[in-house]
């Protein structure tokens, strides 16, 4: 019985070599210097590339995007209705870009004009408030509307007279 | 995005060194239990973190401990198949001449290793199970799963292989007498 016990002990001992098999100092640190040492390139540089490439793909987009975009006019902007009437004289009726123009198709031209006018309707009346300048005039018409028909008319009346003294054929200097 | 993308490649980073100050003594003590030769299981070892990091997310596995023992285990093993010599049985059977054992020290000695000997001889099905059985960090559980057998299994072939050390020590030791 003695012996038996004796045999197990020195089986218990021979087995406990097994399990205190103690590695050289620092089996962590080399582990990890290794592991460092064979990982390929770090992921942290493909997560950069994946950013750049997320970065240059939004700006692609917005680029393609911008022209969708509608200008918004600035609180003290005043988009203008219409711009003032070209003088018959200075319109050039055979210049050559009339001439392709006038070789569009009627139906292009149509829907153009049409968009064009939505657009105008879109853009008036003015976004922003009335000027001084514009409420004093407005008030004057209100008040006095014989008067201010009366100054327009003359307005108009000298303007058409500049614009005749403008096509007409200029005098000769006097020098020459 | 990126910035949660780095800080999660961080953070398992962490976990591995983690994982490796945690369990790099075990999976050393595992290599060492097949291969009895410490810089084997030190390469071992090192395989084991290498192979872990190449092939798996150390987050995605949900038992650390028992995953990185059976692939200790395994590695050791194929890597004993191809190292250690098949004549072990025989070299058990060899027994060291009186002469050898002048004094009780060198009587301890020469037994200590015959018995080391008697315990590489054993079939790997029972060497396995009794050596990893000694190993301190593993429950019978744990070695159960990294052999891939039965609790049951693991207790009755431990008691198997320390059955027929037993016996053939006694032999020896009643041939010396």
């Amino acid at each position: 019985m003695r012996e038996h016990q004796e045999i197990d002990q020195w089986l218990d001992e021979s087995l406990s070599r097994y399990a205190d098999a103690e590695p050289r100092p620092g089996l962590e640190s080399r582990v990890l210097a290794r592991l460092a040492a064979e990982q390929p390139a770090p992921r942290t540089i493909s997560w950069w590339a994946l950013a750049f490439g997320t970065a240059a793909l939004a700006g692609l987009l917005l680029l393609w995007l911008r022209p969708a975009f509608q200008p918004v006019p600035a609180p003290g902007m005043r988009w203008t209705a219409e711009l003032p009437p070209v003088p018959l004289s200075l319109q050039h009726t055979t210049s050559p870009t009339a001439a392709v123009r006038s070789e569009r198709p009627r139906g292009i031209r149509v829907a153009l004009a049409q968009q064009g006018a939505e657009a105008k309707r879109e853009c008036f009346p003015s976004p922003s408030p009335l000027s001084e300048q514009e409420k004093m005039l407005a008030r004057f018409v209100e008040n006095f509307p014989r008067k201010a028909a009366l100054v327009a008319q003359t307005q108009t009346e000298l303007y058409q007279q500049d614009q005749k003294e403008m096509a007409g054929p200029w005098p000769a200097r006097e020098n020459d | 995005m990126a910035e949660k993308a780095i800080a999660a490649t961080q953070e398992e980073e962490n976990l591995f060194e983690a994982a490796i100050r945690t369990h790099a003594r075990m999976v050393y003590r595992i290599a060492h239990s097949v291969l009895g030769d410490a810089a084997e299981a030190e390469d071992v070892t090192q395989e084991v973190f290498l192979r872990t990091l190449r092939q798996k997310n150390i987050s995605r596995i949900q038992d650390q401990k028992a995953w990185l023992a059976r692939v200790a285990w395994r590695l050791a093993v194929e890597r004993n198949r191809k190292t250690r010599p098949t004549a072990l049985a025989g070299e058990a059977d060899q027994v060291p001449s009186r002469e050898l054992a002048a004094d009780e020290i060198l009587w301890q000695q020469e037994r200590a290793a015959f018995l080391e000997q008697l315990i590489e001889a054993l079939p790997d099905p029972l060497r396995h199970p009794l050596v990893l059985s000694t190993l301190e960090e593993l429950s019978p559980r744990e070695v159960a799963a990294v052999l891939d057998i039965s609790e049951a299994a693991v207790r009755s072939r431990a008691f198997r292989a320390r059955q027929i050390l037993r016996e053939r020590l006694t032999a020896w030791m009643e041939r010396r007498r």
